[in-house]
């Protein structure tokens, strides 16, 4: 059955939320925010260039302006962190602005050419960040909404970081590395000791991982629901399972677009030619930013909510 | 005190005069389909559950509206805690000054209370609260022709669901003839 004749169906039984909302500020948000943990994390292979600190700045800045967008009233935004101690949503913010007040410190440290400093704040980005990806995916697993209400929403992220983040990481450092650019424009902060193709191919490797992680979450997501709806036996869930298949070639379709940024990022890797070698990693990073989108795009557009109706006693 | 609502499905016609009610009462805009799968705010929702295991009664109907939970989900998740339940009645009401409309309470939600109108902020059912200060029933009980829909406290209601529970198991014959029923207050 198509997607969208299942859910008319759905809503004229009024088994689905009926409020729909553009959702492109959250995946903004989800895409530029990992993406910029994938470029922070990249940067320690190519000795941080000031170019590449500046994009890991600007990226989370739009994360950071993308999830206040999404908001009905974006001035009301510092009032969200109030609730820390029971919303995930709270904490997630709470992270959101220490991620991004840590890679503004960078970035400043960067400037004024404060190495060791610099170096700190990175590493502390780093981790931040990556509890920044736990507690976003945390967010997310909410009860109403089984597609969503599972430790997969991590992995996924994590292919953002490593599939996005770092293809956008290696474009970077690509244009570094090569004489086609003046380096002095691009200074590195420190020496990485890594030559090409070292830093090159590890890169390569972190898109594969982001391949990975990407199918080891639908493959997770699709088990878990598997077992959840099997038991249930009602109409509407058996839908939303149905409803969930539909997306499968959608599945495949990120996959073979992420496959096509690894190889246009290993053919980058091995290949001589300065300029080649850079448009190929731009290349990567394109394909494997439509890619992510396509991704989020899918996420949001899960099969949502089932609406439980309590148990009343006759 | 915690009030609560309490729905009889198998008195319920889907008449839907307490969703209509309740839009009167709250002044929500009577629009059904001005946007595609919108159907602007509505408090109460009249809900067709289609059962292929029950051959008793394969359709039933819920009239559904905010379950003003013990533990709501929504006021856990909200992040400015804009959620809070009222002292004098226990139902569960918005801030709207102080939510920021990121629909996050609508996710947590199972029961789709959370409504959001064109200004973006929570909107949902207060169980008419005003009226029940005023000492009247909520629209929906009101306007309900069938007697499916009733409100007041949760102690009492759920001595009424089991006085009548108890009341159908005795005129079926499914207690013992030496089994002595006594009923507590």
């Amino acid at each position: 059955m198509h997607a969208d004749h299942l859910r008319s169906r759905l809503e004229s039984r009024g088994l689905v939320g009926d409020q729909d909302k553009s959702e492109t500020a959250l995946i903004l948000f989800t895409l530029f925010l990992p993406a910029s943990l994938g470029m922070t994390l990249s940067a320690f292979l190519f000795g941080s260039p000031l170019l590449l600190v500046f994009a890991v700045s600007a990226a989370a800045t739009i994360g950071m302006l993308a999830s206040i967008g999404h908001l009905a009233k974006p001035l009301r935004a510092p009032y969200s962190i109030i609730h820390w101690k029971s919303s995930w949503l709270s904490r997630e913010i709470l992270a959101v602005s220490v991620y991004w007040g840590l890679c503004l410190a960078w970035l400043l440290l960067a400037v004024f050419g404060q190495v060791l400093l610099a170096l700190l704040a990175q590493g502390a980005a780093v981790l931040c960040g990556f509890a920044l990806m736990a507690v976003i995916g945390r967010a997310y697993m909410v009860h109403a909404r089984p597609a969503w209400n599972g430790y997969e929403n991590i992995l996924e992220l994590l292919s953002v970081v490593f599939g996005l983040g770092v293809s956008a990481g290696a474009f970077f450092g690509s244009l570094g590395a090569h004489e086609a650019f003046p380096s002095s424009s691009l200074p590195p902060l420190f020496s990485s000791h890594l030559s090409p193709p070292v830093p090159f191919l590890l890169c390569a490797f972190l898109l594969l991982l982001g391949l990975v992680f990407f199918t080891l979450a639908q493959t997770i997501r699709f088990k878990r629901l598997s077992k959840t709806f099997a038991k249930e036996g009602l109409f509407k869930t058996k839908v939303d399972l149905e409803n969930h298949k539909t997306h499968l070639p959608e599945v495949r379709t990120i996959q073979a677009l992420q496959a096509i940024a690894i190889l246009a990022a290993l053919a980058a890797t091995f290949i001589p030619i300065p300029l080649i070698s850079i448009a190929l990693w731009l290349c990567a990073l394109v394909v494997e930013a439509i890619a992510q989108f396509k991704a989020r795009h899918l996420f949001y557009s899960l099969p949502i909510q089932v609406k439980h109706v309590p148990r009343w006693r006759t | 005190m915690q009030y609560a609502f309490s729905f009889d499905s198998s008195r319920c016609a889907q008449c839907f005069a307490c969703e209509l009610a309740c839009k009167s009462v709250h002044s929500l805009r009577p629009d059904v389909h001005e946007q595609p799968t919108s159907k602007g705010p509505r408090y109460r929702q009249v809900v067709t559950l289609l059962d292929e295991n029950n051959e008793a009664r394969p359709i039933q109907y819920v009239s559904l509206a905010c379950m003003h939970c013990g533990e709501p989900d929504c006021m856990t998740a909200c992040p400015t805690k804009a959620i809070y339940r009222d002292t004098e009645f226990g139902v569960i009401l918005v801030d709207q000054s102080r939510c920021i409309g990121c629909r996050y309470c609508s996710w947590a939600c199972e029961f789709g209370a959370p409504q959001f109108d064109r200004d973006g902020l929570m909107q949902k059912c207060d169980m008419c609260i005003d009226r029940l200060r005023e000492g009247k029933k909520p629209a929906c009980v009101e306007s309900c022709c069938g007697g499916a829909l009733e409100v007041g406290p949760i102690d009492e209601l759920e001595y009424q669901t089991r006085k009548k529970v108890a009341g159908k198991l005795v005129s079926k014959g499914k207690g013992s003839q030496n089994a002595v029923f006594t009923a507590y207050a």
